[in-house]
């Protein structure tokens, strides 16, 4: 039998391979950009399990890179970018690193998740070169007190926060029930978007004084049947579910909801997965009426929104579908949003790109709820952090196979549907 | 709806499912000794296959099977002799690594092509829920339980009583020896993957319109398989359907009596102590983990 | 082959440690490019647990796939002991350690009564019942949210400002490993070793203890892989269970090993340089662009090379030439 052990020889050859390498990798010089554009770095993982949310966000930014340049990019230079995938920590460090001293960017804009956003920001923050973070939600990425990393969006705690704050403006009413009354249970994945905004969900739900019945996590990768959690959560009985899924187990439940016949009142969810999630609706057809999602606006009602925002929001939101072929959602929103306020920063710095410039016009912009993308406003904190109550939150419905957004009403285009949801037996 | 007959049919359907994804995996490592561990893409690939099929042609995937089982058997033959027999008589870390890059390359071949979107299988015959010893069913659960079933039968039978599965059975044993016993066992071999790969493929088709897809599905049952595989013994049909029903069993009652957020752990221990105590499994051979290759 | 010859090659495969050493220091001495300095410690830390790898793998032939458990339990010892009790991460370090070589005892015992692909499927699940422990423990471990590291220089802390002590601390890890497996190879352990690897009964027929062989190399080989996670966590300065338990890692210890040339010492250093490059060449040439393309190229190459040269590139690349240049001259 061919053993596959060699005798421990070496060759010229192997090693002439093995420095050739290396000096491949040391021989890529630095690029230099040219001097009409401003050229930063894209983070986003395009491979790996979170690929298509990252795909997503990275085909929101383009649409916003290409609508700035169009209009004369950010004094007088266009915005161009190198692009680097990020699957994993270890990517995001190697790449961060990769982007500042091969490619010679001055800004770094990423990333979507928490396990890749701390370690690229640190790269980037320890080398003097501005971070700015569009969708990542880890409540420790603000607290390391670095004075050039940014972020647009709130963290897991908002989301949960915000999912709290919708049931209790809302659902009361519409129920006919007192908050207190309103029995809870909470189902999510355990990743670490859903651990955290489970947490804070259910830490507000105790400070609100709402019964809440059970808290169960699930991988979503071994999840393949949801009959246990259904039978028990049919026993109890609760009103209303939060359930924080990604969105092959967010599909599968709500498939097996309606086989088993769990009837609940009203089922909430957050973020651009689960049945946020476009795929959602494409997969399940007119089975995905009814649940709520905690997410960037699907349609805003345009009087709540500065006039030329409006115009903004229509424009992107028809190229996108254009040039991708599905609707502008989700994390696509999260990266248009985000971009755009960083280009409101660099028309204040005159296309600077150093972090004291940078800083003082982040800090510097106080733009209220209604005054950019997504409806939002901007007002960073010491702590490089976008005000929580600047960052609005929608909740949104599929209706008639469309996400919508339903709540605050200030900024709904459609009311509210199916509250409470009509039981399986009585839907079409 | 009373809990336990749900509990059970439940378990029972998903036994199924991991049997059919299974039996594939139990061929290919019991006939072949190599641990295939691309099994997972070949599912998913299979999936796509569904889903591809109705979107494009309206043809659901029990019709579609027409289809699929001459692909998987064409796809089966491109990437046996193209990957797989070069390196059958190699050791096992070749083997290893090899079907691992495989796994790779066909995982990212699915991302490339049809991106990492998340995609459902809807047929609409098969909205209709059904109760059945007061439990609730759907067509497509009850279908692919039954292909399992008979699949598993079917596998059985042949194994034990043609000869090609015989032969299969020897080479499983023990290779050199069927080969002097004047078997041709580089046919066996192939047929066993071929075979193999039929199995997954006819897998993938009957659980797309029940289980989401997308580039990483593989990844939700190839462990699971590999369990199955273990606990039902390498090479056994009905070692995979019984394996299969022990783990669903496990997955759905730990799921219901222990809770969700450590099931996983339960079978995988279950897993190491098979692996530890009696790595034949229930219908393998004992001492298989010693002979061959 | 003749002692001389053997003694030649030694010395060649010193030199050419010793070149590839002076390399990597020249680095953060010589150049401010960031980008390098971060790959030379990135391609130091893999080839040393490569080296860690290595000696359960390629010298006693146990072929794990779940190496990324003691890695990850490494990197958590420390990171847990660091943030709950404030204990320096150096001697985390080694507390982390020490509960490795435990733990490798359920390995090696693993190793006592299986073989091959058995063995390996052992170690996938030993691996993945840590990462599950690890992802559901949330009071403890802040499950999937993984923990952070606060950045703050010091040598108490294992954390450093500038990248010359980290390259020096990995340099060190390396060497000590280089040292270990040339001294393994040519101990009458090594011996022993290559015996039971060869022929597992046959050595046992000889009054080898290979049980006793099973335990220790994996006790060494599970050692010196938790140091390498503890210092992963310091220098990446985050750790969650998805990454630090994950069979990807796993089999990239054992593909750099085997790849540069199982059972050498230079093996797993030279495996080491041309993974880490090949990954952040292709990720760097095509990781934007479409998705999956470079690991489309990546898993292709993967499977050509363990099939063409499965002796590594230690050994493999003169078998390769020698073969081809016979066929050419033969056709000629």
């Amino acid at each position: 039998m061919a053993s596959a052990f060699s005798g421990g020889r070496v060759r010229i050859p192997h090693l002439a391979a093995a420095l050739a390498a290396l000096a491949c990798c040391a021989s890529l010089a630095p690029d230099t950009s040219a001097q009409n554009q401003i050229k930063i770095g894209v983070l986003e993982p395009l491979s790996g399990p979170i690929a298509a949310e990252g795909r997503r966000q990275l085909n929101g930014m383009e649409i916003v890179r290409d609508l700035i340049n169009e209009r004369g990019g950010i004094a007088g230079k266009q915005l161009v970018w190198v692009v680097g995938d990020v699957p994993d920590a270890t990517a995001a460090t190697n790449e961060a690193s990769r982007l500042i001293t091969q490619e010679g960017v001055k800004l770094i804009v990423g990333t979507f998740s928490s396990s890749l956003c701390l370690p690229a920001s640190d790269v980037a923050a320890r080398n003097n070169i501005v971070y700015w973070e569009v969708s990542c939600v880890d409540p420790r990425f603000s607290v390391r007190g670095y004075k050039n990393v940014f972020r647009t969006e709130i963290d897991a705690n908002g989301f949960g926060w915000y999912e709290l704050e919708f049931i209790r403006d809302a659902l009361p009413k519409k129920l006919g029930k007192e908050l207190k009354d309103i029995k809870l249970a909470l189902l999510s994945e355990d990743s670490a978007y859903g651990q955290g905004t489970t947490e804070a969900a259910r830490k507000r739900a105790q400070e609100l004084g709402i019964p809440i019945l059970s808290v169960d996590f699930y991988n979503r990768t071994a999840m393949t049947d949801f009959t246990p959690i259904i039978l028990k959560l049919k026993a109890a009985q609760p009103d209303v579910i939060i359930a924080n899924a990604y969105t092959n187990d967010a599909i599968l439940f709500w498939q097996q909801a309606r086989q088993l016949d769990l009837n609940v009142k009203a089922v909430v969810s957050a973020g651009a997965i689960g049945s946020g999630s476009p795929d959602f609706g494409k997969s399940l057809g007119s089975t995905a009426e009814g649940p709520f999602s905690l997410l960037e606006p699907a349609g805003l009602n345009p009087r709540a929104l500065a006039k030329q925002v409006a115009e903004l929001e229509a424009e992107i939101a028809k190229r996108y579908q254009a040039r991708y072929n599905e609707r502008y959602a989700a994390s696509a929103q999260l990266g248009a949003a985000g971009l755009w306020m960083l280009f409101e920063v660099l028309k204040k710095t005159g296309g600077d790109l150093s972090p004291e410039k940078v800083r003082a016009a982040a800090l510097s912009l106080d733009i209220p709820v209604g005054g950019t993308l997504n409806g939002w406003g901007v007002k960073f904190q010491d702590n490089g952090q976008n005000a929580a109550d600047r960052v609005q939150h929608y909740i949104v419905q599929w209706q008639d196979g469309k996400q919508v957004t339903v709540w605050p009403e200030r900024f709904a285009v459609a009311p509210m549907r199916y509250v409470p949801l009509p039981k399986w037996s009585e839907r079409k | 709806m009373a809990v336990l007959p749900q509990l059970i049919a439940s378990a029972i359907i998903l036994g199924g499912i991991y049997a059919l994804v299974s039996i594939g995996l139990t061929l290919v490592f019991g006939v072949m000794r190599i641990v295939n561990f691309a099994h997972g893409e070949f599912l998913m690939l299979a999936m796509y296959l569904a889903v591809g099929l109705f979107a494009t042609t309206g043809i659901d995937p029990y019709l579609g099977l027409l289809i699929a089982v001459p692909a998987s058997l064409a796809f089966g033959s491109v990437v046996y002799f193209g990957v797989i027999r070069p390196v059958v008589a190699r050791p096992h870390v070749v083997q290893i690594f090899t079907t691992l890059g495989l796994s790779i390359v066909l995982q990212n071949a699915a991302l490339f092509l049809w991106t990492g979107n998340f995609r459902q299988l809807r047929l609409p015959y098969a909205e209709k829920v059904l109760s059945f010893a007061g439990a609730a069913v759907t067509v497509p659960q009850i279908v692919a339980f039954t292909v399992a079933a008979g699949f598993t039968v079917a596998l059985f039978v042949w194994l034990r009583f043609t000869y090609l599965g015989k032969a299969m059975r020897a080479t499983a044993q023990d290779r050199g020896a069927a080969t002097l016993m004047g078997i041709d066992t580089g046919k066996v071999l192939l047929a066993a993957f071929l075979v193999g790969t039929l199995c997954v493929t006819v897998a993938g088709m009957l659980m797309a319109p029940l289980f989401a897809t997308y580039p990483t599905v593989g990844l939700q049952f190839v462990l699971i398989a590999f369990v199955v595989v273990v606990l039902g013994g390498l090479g056994s049909a009905i070692g995979a359907l019984l394996g299969g029903m022990i783990v669903a069993f496990i997955d759905v009652g730990g799921g219901y009596y222990v809770g969700t957020a450590w099931k996983e752990a339960l079978y995988f221990v279950v897993f190491i102590a098979v692996l530890l105590v009696r790595p034949a499994g229930l219908f393998g051979q004992r001492g298989a983990e010693h002979l061959g290759a | 082959m003749t002692m001389r010859s053997f003694g030649w090659h030694r010395a060649r495969e010193h030199l050419a440690a010793g070149a590839l050493f002076a390399a990597a220091l020249l680095v953060p001495l010589a150049t401010d490019n960031l980008f390098l300095q971060d790959a030379t410690i990135f391609i130091l830390l893999w080839a040393g647990l490569a080296g860690a790898w290595n000696i359960a793998g390629g010298f006693a032939g146990q072929l794990s796939l779940g190496h990324a458990a003691f890695f990850g339990l490494g990197a958590y010892t420390s990171t847990l002991l660091k943030i709950h009790l404030g204990l320096s991460p150096w001697l985390g370090m080694l507390c982390g350690a020490g509960l490795v070589v435990a733990a490798s005892g359920f390995i090696a015992f693993a190793a006592t009564r299986l073989r091959g692909p058995y063995f390996a499927l052992v170690t996938i699940a030993f691996a993945a019942v840590m990462q599950i422990v690890a992802a559901r423990w949330y009071s403890f471990t802040r499950g999937n949210e993984g923990l952070s590291i606060p950045f703050d220089p010091g040598w108490a802390n294992f954390m450093f400002a500038g990248k010359l002590p980290w390259t020096v601390i990995a340099l060190c890890y390396v060497v000590a490993i280089y040292a270990l497996a040339t001294w393994i190879k040519r101990s009458r352990l090594g011996y022993q070793l290559a015996g039971m690897r060869e022929d597992d009964d046959a050595a046992q027929a000889l009054g080898i203890d290979t049980r006793s062989l099973k335990v220790l190399s994996i006790a060494i080989s599970a050692f010196l892989t938790a140091l390498g996670g503890t210092f992963y966590a310091q220098y990446v300065g985050f750790v969650d269970p998805t990454y630090v338990f994950s069979i990807d890692l796993s089999v990239k210890f054992a593909l750099m090993c085997i790849i540069g040339g199982m059972g050498t010492a230079l093996g797993p250093i030279l495996g080491a340089v041309l993974i880490t490059a090949l990954e952040m060449g292709l990720r760097a040439k095509w990781g934007g662009g479409r998705s999956g393309l470079y690991l489309i190229v990546y898993g292709a190459l993967l499977i050509v090379v363990v099939r063409v040269m499965p002796e590594g590139l230690v050994a493999g690349l003169p078998q390769t030439v020698r073969r081809w240049s016979a066929r050419a001259s033969r056709a000629a």
